[in-house]
């Protein structure tokens, strides 16, 4: 089983969600600044790796975890990856899963993404996306753990 | 292998390219706004080499509509190629 947390830019949000899954942070409690900004990938993807799945590991139960990056059309490109996987691996058990984690940006996380990697201001751009990361990461949490119990 | 032509305005030249491709008469294309268009990927046919050959809408972005196909690609270790005609 393969399982793909697709977001924005995929340097944010779904590398945050991923590391979650793997363990790389926190389920716990709260994730520090230090283990934001060490997750594997994070703030990292530039503009031009836009859409190429970043592997994060195998979890617990071997599943294959990626994060992506998928700009603005998310529902065109997720839609058309499930008819071409469908088309590639007609023979193959179905063992692909996108999951959309854009809802639980808020609007620090989009300004401080699109500050570092946008406008290359990563001084500022960075702090801000951590900031707007520690705010939402309870929903970040409960994603990963509704998607570990019904996967 | 699959090869997929790819376009986002110009349908007409990723058909045409695709139709010379498989050596088939191009003025069978007709009019190409009168085509219904799937999202994934259509398939036309296979060529002399026994590629798979498709045509697509690349959607908004065809930089990643070119990383996420070249992505999967690599995940299921299959062979595939773009061609795009924006």
């Amino acid at each position: 089983m393969k399982i793909i947390y697709s977001c924005f830019g995929g340097a944010h949000s779904s590398i945050v969600t991923s590391g979650i899954h793997m363990g790389y942070l926190p389920m716990n409690s709260s994730a520090t600044t230090e283990e934001i900004l060490t997750t594997p990938f994070y703030d990292k993807a530039p503009n031009i790796e836009v859409g190429k799945p970043l592997y994060m590991g195998k979890d617990k139960k071997n599943y294959s975890i990626y994060a992506m990056g998928m700009g603005h059309a998310r529902n065109y490109y997720t839609k058309m990856l499930y008819e071409f996987y469908n088309e590639i691996t007609y023979n193959h058990k179905k063992d692909i899963i996108f999951i959309n984690v854009t809802s639980l940006l808020n609007n620090y996380t989009r300004l401080g993404g699109f500050m570092s990697r946008r406008l290359n201001i990563v001084p500022l751009g960075r702090p801000l996306t951590v900031y707007g990361i520690k705010r939402n990461y309870n929903h970040f949490i409960e994603l990963v753990q509704n998607v570990k119990e019904t996967i | 292998m699959r090869i997929i032509y790819t376009y986002k305005k110009n349908r007409y030249a990723a058909y045409k390219a695709a139709y010379l491709h498989l050596g088939i008469d191009i003025n069978l294309i007709g009019n190409t706004k009168d085509i219904k268009e799937d999202i994934k990927p259509y398939y036309l046919g296979l060529d002399k080499d026994l590629n798979e050959v498709y045509i697509s809408n690349s959607g908004r972005n065809t930089n990643i509509f070119n990383n996420i196909i070249l992505g999967l690609s690599n995940i299921y270790d299959e062979d595939i190629k773009t061609i795009n005609f924006n």
